[in-house]
């Protein structure tokens, strides 16, 4: 600045309060705005299907009246799908957010990382050794175990050099690593039946799910969730390193374990249920960020929330694009997130804020 | 009388099973400004760090208020000493008003956020650091002299009675140089103890009430300007002749040549013009 130190300007700070509220949406108009977005996309979801129901059918299925069959179809095929959606959506939306201020960088997401894929390598040894069929928990439990497992590989691999390149490899060794491992579960798999079973499992999807499923993760993605929430906190003091931070009173160990723990729980979960759906967690703390002002804290909600409305919205998407097979969620986040990606990339390459 | 807040007690550090300090004892008093100099890697910076409680020590304890920091509830401690790190900076672009504002992290809970208290104290560390007219500002789009003030006032945000700044000056214009100083003067006339680690000997002669002079890990000399900063010792910790001086009632310190230990000047470069 060339004028040096200027007398300070009569800025009365009310006045510039408000002014400032100008310049970004603030986080509780923008959850409250995605709130109803999500609302809305989730009542226009129950509408959409394979069988066309009009209003009636729908509040009557909703309530239990009517025809059985629509009951059924509402209640029991449309209602969890949407749910387990936006409940999937969400914690990868949360959990992007809170790696992405934990490593302060934008490339931090649970797929990009290895956390789903290690998460996916729980569920197929589950799977490969039938212990699903023994523990109605096993998949979910080995999934959040193996999404535990990574991510603390990640932080110890990440720990002294928290640069874009050192976090990205790290989740692209973590990544390959556990691919790798779940190839070779699927090559000594013992029928076609469970190769099958893994490969749907892979593809990510939330179709054919029941309430069962949703009360299998919910208590796990309500702990993550409440883990990953409660650490703005500390995400915002690491804004100034961690130096800056531990002065602020911050113990990072148990920041770094929360965020570690809910992840897992959050992600793990999510993956134990519906398989691999990933960039959620990548795309949506961009989106919301701008709107925000950056400040990490701010990101978590709304994040959270877009995550949510995303994934509830390209559930719908599958079943409007009419394909032979139906097309796998799972794919579609990650034909369209993987564009996201490299445009985040030649943009973090030239050094634009992020 | 002074009252001692912040306290080392022969403190010694090693770090990768180097002595980075040994047997430093030094205290602080309220309502000073203190300069710590000396060469690169004379242990500076990791005292300052040692006093913030973020060094873990070989020997030796740091103590506020009576009690050692390790023993001391985490965000009580961040609330009474405030640390300014060497070439702050933050690391999202996030508002400089909002920045500013996490130097209230100690004094708020997850659940409590914020109160009358916290935006009194932000306007004032604001007003007191200059930079109102940057407030809506993004934080990554500041020069270097605006960006140490906005860091500053994050600093004074805390409104800590112990302010440790390590290289506030650093890669600044004179003119920021000065502008720092006199904030960090002022937060030292208000009752604060305040600690600044400075390469600069005429701004540390001009403006400090007190100098530690560190050499080799340890103090060699600790003092008011006038003797701490005399030419035996600046020679003796810095290795170089200084032209030394007062103006209006104000010792200035200016490094001039190398010297050996004897004292003599190096006849190093030729310094003249028009050969």
């Amino acid at each position: 600045m060339r004028g040096g130190v200027p007398a300070a300007p009569v800025l009365r700070p009310a006045a510039v309060r408000r002014a400032g509220a100008a310049g970004s949406v603030g986080v509780v108009t923008l959850s409250l705005g995605l709130s109803v977005l999500l609302a809305a996309l989730c009542i226009a979801a129950l509408f959409i299907g394979y069988t066309p129901l009009d209003t009636g059918q729908v509040l009557g299925g909703l309530v239990g009246r009517g025809d059985p069959r629509v009951v059924v179809i509402v209640q029991e095929i449309r209602a969890p799908r949407i749910v387990l959606a936006a409940l999937i959506g969400a914690s990868s939306g949360l959990a992007g957010a809170a790696l992405q201020g934990l490593f302060r960088n934008p490339l931090a997401d649970p797929g990009i990382l290895g956390i789903s894929s290690s998460a996916a390598l729980g569920a197929v040894i589950a799977l490969y050794f039938g212990l699903s069929a023994a523990w109605a928990l096993a998949l979910p439990v080995a999934a959040m175990l193996g999404a535990g497992l990574a991510t603390l590989a990640l932080y110890l691999l990440a720990a002294r050099d928290a640069s874009t390149l050192t976090v990205v490899l790290a989740g692209v060794a973590i990544s390959s690593f556990a691919i790798a491992l779940t190839s070779l579960a699927m090559n000594l798999s013992p029928n076609p039946y469970a190769l099958a079973e893994m490969v749907d499992w892979l593809l990510g999807s939330v179709k054919d799910r029941s309430f069962a499923h949703v009360t299998l993760v919910l208590p796990f993605m309500i702990a993550g969730g409440a883990l990953l929430l409660t650490a703005g906190r500390g995400l915002d003091a690491l804004t100034l390193g961690e130096d800056g931070a531990r002065s602020l009173g911050i113990g990072l160990r148990r920041l770094r374990v929360q965020i570690i723990t809910g992840t897992a729980l959050a992600v793990g979960s999510g993956v134990a249920v519906s398989g691999g759906i990933g960039f959620v967690g990548l795309v949506c703390p961009h989106l919301v960020r701008p709107l925000v002002g950056h400040q990490p804290r701010h990101v978590l909600l709304p994040s959270a929330l877009a995550g949510a409305a995303l994934v509830v919205a390209a559930d719908v998407l599958v079943r409007l694009i009419a394909t032979g097979p139906e097309l796998m969620l799972g794919v579609v986040t990650a034909l369209v997130g993987t564009p996201f990606f490299f445009w985040l990339i030649m943009k973090t390459g030239r050094g634009a804020p992020v | 009388m002074i009252v001692h807040r912040l306290e080392a007690r022969d403190i010694a550090v090693r770090l990768g099973g180097r002595t980075v300090l040994r047997d430093v004892s030094v205290r602080l008093g309220s309502g000073a400004l203190v300069g710590v100099v000396g060469p690169n890697g004379s242990g500076k910076t990791t005292l300052v760090r040692a006093l913030a409680g973020l060094q873990p020590l070989a020997a030796g304890r740091v103590v506020l208020d009576g009690r050692p920091l390790p023993r001391w509830d985490r965000r009580a401690r961040a609330a009474r000493i405030a640390y300014l790190p060497q070439r702050a900076a933050v690391e999202w672009p996030i508002r400089v008003d909002r920045a500013v504002a996490l130097g209230r992290i100690p004094h708020t809970t997850a659940w409590r956020w914020p109160t009358p208290a916290d935006e009194g104290a932000i306007d004032a560390a604001i007003d007191q650091a200059n930079v109102g007219h940057l407030r809506l500002r993004t934080c990554t789009t500041l020069s270097g002299g605006e960006r140490a003030r906005v860091m500053l006032a994050r600093v004074l945000a805390v409104d800590a009675p112990i302010l440790l700044a390590d290289e506030p000056v650093a890669a600044l214009d004179p003119r920021h140089q000065i502008a720092i100083m006199e904030i960090l003067h002022a937060a030292a006339a208000e009752g604060r103890s305040v600690v600044a680690v400075l390469h600069d000997l005429t701004l540390a002669a001009r403006f400090c009430d007190r100098i530690v002079v560190m050499v080799d890990g340890g103090i060699l000399a600790d003092g008011p300007p006038d003797t701490a900063l005399s030419g035996e010792l600046v020679q003796a910790a810095f290795g170089v002749t200084a032209i030394e001086g007062t103006h209006r009632g104000r010792r200035y310190v200016l490094p001039w040549s190398i010297a050996d230990s004897d004292g003599r000047e190096f006849p190093t470069l030729p310094l003249t013009h028009g050969d």
